[in-house]
């Protein structure tokens, strides 16, 4: 830290001005900021893994309680872990067919989601849509309200529509999906030259064919990131799917979350750690499944 | 192996005016080109003709057949575009097999082919890469095989060689030649730059304002412009006009440059009946102005060595003009210099102000 005052020092004090620096001055320099940005970085690292860290150490503890929590429980210890939380969730609360309704309902409202913003988004970009401009204004502006205020609205809209059950879920599921994959998907679109469909019809295709053939293939980024949205949203819903899904054979995750952690008087936070941990997985396979893919998609990279 | 037909063919964009009204017939085997600046409808032009774009009026024949409404894939023809438009998510033998997919020819005949055109290319050893892993040259080269590949009735190629850097460009230049003739296939070509035209073309349309300023064969278009534009377009650096006057002097017309008259040999030129003065422009190109004893009164302004020549600008005196004169590196003008010019021989231009048309040479 001394030196680092020092450098500073010599940095900004006028009488050194003049000092001629020798090479090993900018050597030492840069190893000193290169010490710092990994400071920095390692500190960020830590708070990003810190909440799983201390989720899957809770989901593996014998305390059910978050009262317990000391500085030295931070780190484990073998006479406190246990894997009866996830033996008992998996054994026996239904979390099989939590995961099954949830994968279910999530997988046909991300598909039919993202296969309507694939052609909405395309449509936007290439097509000539009457009142395009404010229709894209709508879509930005809709994605700016919370869901929450929503959710009483929907209610009322889909009790007369006789479609509030689970079923009734996909179509807010992937409306929501839509409203924000089709923005995305539009802009990605935007920034790949019509060169590449030309091209493709000037080989042999139909317009459509080159869409299928060409742009959409070389939208897979952008439609990769559109599908990881779209499943986080309905996956990981409590507040709409509470208030649609009222029979127990069709509680979602998140709905069991609830269930499972209710203790007598307290919530059992082992057993919604160990929760999280089950219900995180499948998001990280995807994550991972689809890595390639959602880095380009956020950069938004464009072809020359 | 095609003919293709232009009938006054017209395409507005809103008010911006893109063609109007050209009318061309291009040979078996020509290598035609449309060379202008951006915006002058040459690649509007080509659009048309290769069917992704509509034209307002006007037809277009392939073969004797009009197929001003085929869409594109219905017109056997191959485009290669600026931008090289390859697929990214192909690989170099997937972007080159791209059109034979969608014939029905069997996977081992397409692998074949593909071979084969990339032989010809020098890219067999690039054929598992991506685009985004091979360099510009070798993406033009795969473009280039993607159209070559189908052996279509026409290429159409959209400044092709532009994104190419200038060592690059002179040897691609010199290889799309060489394909086009071992192919023979009519070629349409469309670029800004000069030196591509005239070293590839047949034929060349020079083209400003969505017409076609004129149309024939390169040494014409550089020897023989039809007015200021062509001339000054074709040609680096480009023909030094001169603002003059052409004044009847009872037997026939004379050129004078400020108050100076020019001794230059105009037989057969004559004026409008009962006009005395008309304002015109000297056209000399930059290799054709010479140092004399008395001509146009000037001094050297600046010299540039170009290694095998020499650019000297002369600004003349009682003129605003100011010449560009190419010549060996031997001249030894400073800047600084007095020195008096003349066109080379006959080597000279008159272009009427009015209309931009060139009046002299009167031939051609």
């Amino acid at each position: 830290m001394n030196e680092v005052n020092d450098q500073t020092e010599k940095m900004f004090h006028p009488a050194s001005k003049a000092k001629i620096r020798n090479n090993s001055h900018y050597r030492r320099m840069r190893s000193i900021k290169l010490g710092i940005t990994y400071s920095i970085l390692i500190i960020v690292a830590i708070y990003a893994v810190f909440p799983i860290y201390y989720v899957v150490l809770m989901s593996l503890s014998v305390y059910t309680t978050l009262a317990v929590v000391s500085v030295s429980g931070l780190l484990p210890s073998l006479g406190t872990l246990t894997s009866a939380n996830y033996y008992n969730l998996l054994y026996h609360e239904p979390f099989a067919g939590w995961l099954g309704m949830t994968l279910m309902l999530t997988g046909i409202s991300t598909l039919s989601g993202v296969a309507i913003s694939i052609t909405s988004g395309i449509a936007l970009s290439r097509m000539h849509v009457p009142g395009k401009r404010i229709i894209l204004y709508m879509l930005l502006i809709i994605t700016m309200f919370p869901m929450t205020i929503m959710i009483i609205p929907l209610y009322f809209m889909f009790h007369q529509l006789g479609l509030i059950h689970y079923y009734g879920l996909i179509v807010p599921y992937s409306a929501g999906a839509i409203i924000f994959s089709s923005w995305l998907i539009k802009n990605y679109v935007d920034a790949i030259p019509r060169d590449f469909e030309e091209a493709a019809q000037m080989d042999g295709y139909t317009a459509s064919g080159a869409l299928f053939k060409v742009l959409i293939p070389m939208s897979r980024p952008v439609i990769a990131l559109s599908v990881l949205l779209a499943f986080l949203g309905p996956y990981t819903d409590f507040a709409l799917a509470d208030i649609f899904i009222s029979h127990a054979n069709h509680y979602t995750l998140a709905i069991g979350l609830y269930y499972a952690s209710q203790g007598t008087i307290t919530i059992n936070y082992s057993v919604y750690a160990a929760f999280s941990v089950l219900m995180g997985l499948p998001i990280f396979l995807l994550f991972l499944a689809f890595q390639k893919y959602i880095v380009s998609g956020f950069s938004l990279a464009t072809y020359k | 192996m095609a003919k293709l037909r232009l009938e006054n063919i017209v395409r507005n964009f809103g008010k911006v005016k893109g063609v109007f009204d050209i009318s061309v017939d291009i040979d078996d085997g020509e290598f035609f080109v449309m060379l202008g600046p951006s915006g002058c409808g040459k690649t509007t032009t080509l659009r048309i003709i290769a069917g992704l774009e509509t034209p307002d009026s006007g037809k277009v024949f392939l073969d004797e057949k009009e197929i001003t409404d085929f869409p594109p894939r219905e017109r056997d023809m191959a485009m290669v575009f600026q931008n090289y438009a390859l697929y990214p998510f192909l690989t170099v033998a997937g972007n080159i097999a791209f059109p034979l997919k969608k014939r029905k020819i069997p996977p081992s005949q397409i692998q074949e082919k593909v071979e084969e055109v990339a032989k010809v290319l020098g890219i067999s050893n690039l054929l598992e890469m991506k685009p985004g892993q091979i360099s510009g040259g070798q993406r033009q080269r795969v473009a280039l095989g993607r159209a070559i590949v189908r052996e279509p009735s026409l290429f159409l190629m959209d400044e092709p060689l532009s994104n190419l850097d200038a060592k690059l460009r002179t040897s691609m230049r010199g290889e799309l030649k060489r394909i086009q003739k071992n192919y023979g296939t009519t070629t349409i070509y469309v670029t800004h730059d000069q030196v591509e035209a005239m070293t590839l073309a047949d034929r060349v349309a020079v083209m400003n304002n969505g017409i076609f300023a004129q149309l024939d064969s390169p040494l014409e278009i550089y020897n023989m412009p039809k007015d200021t534009f062509v001339a000054t377009f074709v040609g680096d650096p480009k023909m030094n006009m001169i603002p003059a006057e052409l004044v009847n002097n009872g037997k026939g017309p004379n050129l004078k440059i400020g108050d100076t008259i020019v001794d230059l040999d105009l037989s057969g030129l004559s004026m409008p009946s009962g006009v005395q003065s008309m304002d015109v422009s000297l056209g000399i190109r930059p290799e054709d102005v010479k140092i004399v004893e008395r001509g146009l009164n000037g001094k050297v302004v600046v010299t540039q060595n170009l290694g095998k020549s020499k650019i000297e600008h002369i600004q003349l005196s009682g003129s605003n003009a100011e010449v560009i004169r190419m010549t060996g590196v031997e001249s030894d003008l400073d800047s600084g210099q007095s020195v008096s010019i003349m066109p080379n021989e006959s080597k000279f231009y008159i272009f009427d102000s009015a209309n931009e048309k060139r009046i002299w040479p009167l031939t051609g």
